[in-house]
C-alpha cells in the first residue's frame, strides 16, 4: 500500500491521528489525507486501470474514511483499513458501471525502431486490453485478480484487504484467471502476453 | 498477469489538491448540515430523498422545456416596452413580479447570457425578485449603470447617464463604466462623487453639480431616493395604448395570487427602481442631483426650503411607501444550504463569485452565516490574500467564538499571523 517515500506511522500515532480526525481537527484530517492519498490512488488504479473516474473515487473513498473513522479500532494498520474502504468504493463502482463490449483493435504503429519501445508499447496495449477484458468479470473476482496478478500482493493480503477468507479469495482468483485465459485467446496480442506470463510463472 | 508490475502514473499535486478540496468541501457541508439540525441521512431515507430529488428535477425540466416553447399570456416578449400613464401596471416575468408605477416606462432587452434584462427608461418600478438560485440573473439597467440581482432588495435612481443604487437587504453587483462593485445591505453607490464616506460626500456635494466621471462611493443609507417626474414625458404616452401594448395589466386578485406564488418560492422583499426622467436627456433637467443631495437640500435654510412642497415631502412619502411593503417571507435553511452549496461548487471555477455568495450568507445570522464566513476566510487564504483572511477570521471569532470552525479559525489565524500564510491544509 505504501511507497518507500511515505512515512508509516506507529500504531499509537495512527490511533492519535484517527482520534484527532474524528474530533474534527482539520489539520489532522489534512495530514491523514496527504499521508494516504497516493496509496489509495495506486490501489484504485491497479484495480480499475486508467479511468476518468479515479479522482471521484478517491474523493469518495476519503469522504467515507472521515465519516467512519470513529469506528477505526486499530486492529489493522490505518492504511489497510483505508485500503478496504477504497476497495469497497471500487466494488460499488464496478457493480454500478456497465461492462463494455470487448473489441479487437489494431495495435498502433511504432514511432521508433527501438525493440524496448516496441516491448513497452505492446505491454501498454496489452494492459489496456486486459482491463477491457476485466470489465467482463464479476467485481469481486476482478478485484481479487488485479490485486494478486497485477499488483503482485500475496493471496493472504488480498483476502485481508477484501475481508474475505483465504479459500474464497483463492477461488475468486482462480475463476478470474480461467476467464481471462479464455477471453485472451480471442485476442492475439493478449494471447501472446498471457503465454509469456505463464512461462515466467513456471 | 506478468511478474513485472505495470507502472502507475503519478497522482500529481494538482489532482491531489482538487480531490482534497472536494473531500473537505463535502465534510464542511455535512458539518453545516449537522449544525443546522439535520441528522445523518439513513440509507432508506436517502432513497426517499433521491426519489424526491429526481421528481423535482423532472418537474423542473418539464417547466423549463415548456417555457422554452411557450410563454404564458401576460408575460411580455423580450424587446417589449411597457409604459404607463395614469394607472399602474403589474406583470410577472422570469421569477420577478414587477409593478410599474404610473408615468413610468421599462423595456425588456434581449437576453444576454440568458439574463433577464429590464431597462428602466423613466419612472418607478417595484419588483419582487425570487432568489435566482440556478436561474439566469435578473438585471436592471439604468443608463450606464447595470445592477445584477444576487438575491436582494434594492433600488435604483437614474442620475444622468448613471444611476444611484441603494441596498436595503442582501447584495447587488453594480457595474458602471467598466468598474464593478459589490454593495451590501445599508450601502449606497453614488456616481460622480469621490471618496469613501458617501454619507458625508453626498451632503457636501453641490446640488447643481453635474455628475462627474463615475467613481464608486459606498455610503450608509440616509437620504431617500428621488421619485419626481415631469409631466412632459407622461403626456407622450396614451394610457390605453400602453396598456394594450404591454398586455400585462392584471386585476388585484391576480396580483395577490402572483405575490403569494412568488412568496412561496422564496421571493424577497420588493425592490424599488426609480428613474428621474429629466436626466435621461429628455426631461426638464431639474432633478439632476442625487437623492442624498436632495435630502441635504431639504434641510438647508429657508431660501432653499422654498422649493415645491411636493418635492420636499417625497422622501417621507417614499419612506411610508416602503413601510407599507409586504414583509419578507422567511428564508429557509434549505435555501441557505442550497446557496452555500452553490458557492462551494463555484470555488474552483469562479472563486470571486463564490466569495460573493459566502459574503452574502455571512451577512445573515445562524449556522450558515458562520459557515459562510469561515469558508470565505478559507477561500481568501487559498487565493493568497492573507490580510483579508485575517480580517475575516477575526470577525468570525468575534461573531462566533464557539462556532463549529472556531478552533480551525484560531489555528489558521495563528498560522497567518505567524507569517506562514498558505492554505488551511
Amino acid at each position: 500500500m505504501r511507497s518507500v517515500t511515505e512515512v508509516a506511522l506507529a500504531p499509537a500515532e495512527e490511533q492519535d491521528l484517527a482520534r484527532a480526525c474524528t474530533a474534527g481537527d482539520r489539520a489532522a484530517q489534512v495530514r491523514l489525507f496527504r499521508l494516504e492519498v497516493q496509496s489509495v490512488h495506486r490501489l484504485l488504479h491497479r484495480v480499475l486501470g486508467a479511468s476518468s473516474m479515479l479522482e471521484d473515487l478517491i474523493q469518495e473513498t476519503f469522504i467515507r474514511v472521515f465519516r467512519s473513522l470513529a469506528s477505526f479500532r486499530g486492529e489493522a494498520h490505518l492504511g489497510t483499513w483505508i485500503g478496504r474502504i477504497a476497495l469497497r468504493v471500487a466494488f460499488d463502482h464496478l457493480r454500478q458501471s456497465r461492462p463494455a463490449a470487448a473489441r479487437l483493435e489494431v495495435v498502433p504503429d511504432l514511432a521508433s525502431d527501438d525493440p524496448d519501445a516496441e516491448r513497452q508499447l505492446m505491454a501498454r496495449e496489452g494492459l489496456r486490453r486486459l482491463y477491457r477484458i476485466l470489465e467482463r468479470l464479476d467485481a469481486k473476482q476482478r478485484i481479487a485478480f488485479t490485486l494478486c496478478a497485477i499488483d503482485g500482493r500475496p493471496q493472504q493480503e488480498v483476502a485481508s484487504l477484501m475481508s474475505a477468507s483465504l479459500v474464497a479469495t483463492k477461488a475468486r482468483i482462480w475463476r478470474a484467471r480461467r476467464e481471462v485465459d479464455r477471453l485472451a485467446r480471442l485476442d492475439p496480442l493478449l494471447e501472446s502476453l498471457v503465454a509469456d506470463s505463464r512461462e515466467v510463472a513456471r | 498477469m506478468t511478474r513485472e508490475q505495470p507502472p502507475v502514473p503519478p497522482f500529481g499535486e494538482a489532482a491531489v489538491s482538487r480531490v482534497e478540496r472536494g473531500v473537505f468541501a463535502a465534510l464542511d457541508r455535512e458539518a453545516a448540515e449537522r449544525a443546522a439540525g439535520w441528522g445523518p441521512v439513513s440509507r432508506t431515507r436517502w432513497r426517499g430523498r433521491a426519489v424526491a430529488v429526481m421528481a423535482s428535477a423532472l418537474a423542473a425540466l418539464a417547466v423549463l422545456s415548456t417555457r422554452h416553447f411557450w410563454r404564458a399570456p401576460g408575460l411580455p416578449a423580450h424587446d417589449a416596452r411597457i409604459a404607463t400613464a395614469t394607472s399602474p401596471s403589474h406583470l410577472t416575468v422570469e421569477g420577478a413580479a414587477i409593478d410599474v408605477a404610473p408615468s413610468s416606462a421599462i423595456t425588456f432587452a434581449d437576453e444576454r447570457d440568458g439574463a433577464t434584462v429590464v431597462r428602466l427608461e423613466r419612472g418607478t418600478v417595484t419588483c419582487e425578485v425570487a432568489p435566482r438560485g440556478t436561474r439566469a440573473p435578473f438585471v436592471v439597467e439604468a443608463g450606464t449603470t447595470r445592477v445584477t440581482v444576487v438575491g436582494t432588495r434594492f433600488g435604483v435612481t437614474r442620475v444622468g447617464d448613471h444611476a444611484e443604487v441603494w441596498v436595503t437587504h442582501g447584495t447587488v453587483e453594480v457595474g458602471d463604466d467598466g468598474v464593478t462593485q459589490l454593495l451590501y445591505a445599508g450601502e449606497r453607490y453614488v456616481p460622480g462623487t469621490a471618496g469613501p464616506a458617501a454619507d458625508t460626500v453626498a451632503r457636501e456635494a453641490a446640488p447643481d453639480e453635474a455628475p462627474a466621471a463615475p467613481v464608486l462611493a459606498v455610503a450608509s443609507e440616509t437620504g431617500s431616493p428621488v421619485a419626481s417626474l415631469t409631466g412632459s414625458e407622461v403626456a407622450r404616452e396614451k394610457p390605453q395604448r400602453s396598456a394594450e401594448r404591454s398586455g400585462a395589466l392584471s386585476r388585484p386578485r391576480e396580483r395577490a395570487r402572483e405575490r403569494a406564488d412568488l412568496a412561496s418560492r422564496g421571493a424577497r422583499r420588493p425592490l424599488s427602481l426609480t428613474l428621474s426622467p429629466a436626466d435621461g436627456g429628455e426631461g426638464t433637467g431639474k432633478t439632476s442631483e442625487s437623492p442624498p443631495a436632495v435630502a441635504a437640500r431639504a434641510s438647508e435654510p429657508a431660501a432653499r426650503a422654498s422649493e415645491p412642497a411636493a418635492r420636499a415631502s417625497e422622501p417621507a412619502a417614499r419612506a411610508s411607501e416602503r413601510a407599507s411593503e409586504p414583509a419578507a417571507p422567511a428564508i429557509t435553511s434549505a435555501m441557505l444550504r442550497e446557496r452555500f452549496q452553490s458557492a462551494v461548487a463555484l470555488e474552483v471555477r469562479d472563486p470571486l463569485a463564490a466569495a460573493r455568495i459566502y459574503r452574502e450568507l455571512a451577512s445573515g445570522s445562524g449556522p450558515w452565516a458562520a459557515n459562510a464566513l469561515f469558508a470565505e476566510a478559507r477561500l481568501s487564504t487559498e487565493r493568497g490574500q492573507p490580510d483579508a483572511a485575517q480580517a475575516l477570521l477575526s470577525l468570525y471569532l468575534e461573531r462566533f467564538p464557539s462556532g463549529p470552525n472556531a478552533d480551525d479559525a484560531r489555528a489558521l489565524l495563528g498560522r497567518l499571523r505567524g507569517g506562514a500564510g498558505g492554505s488551511l491544509r
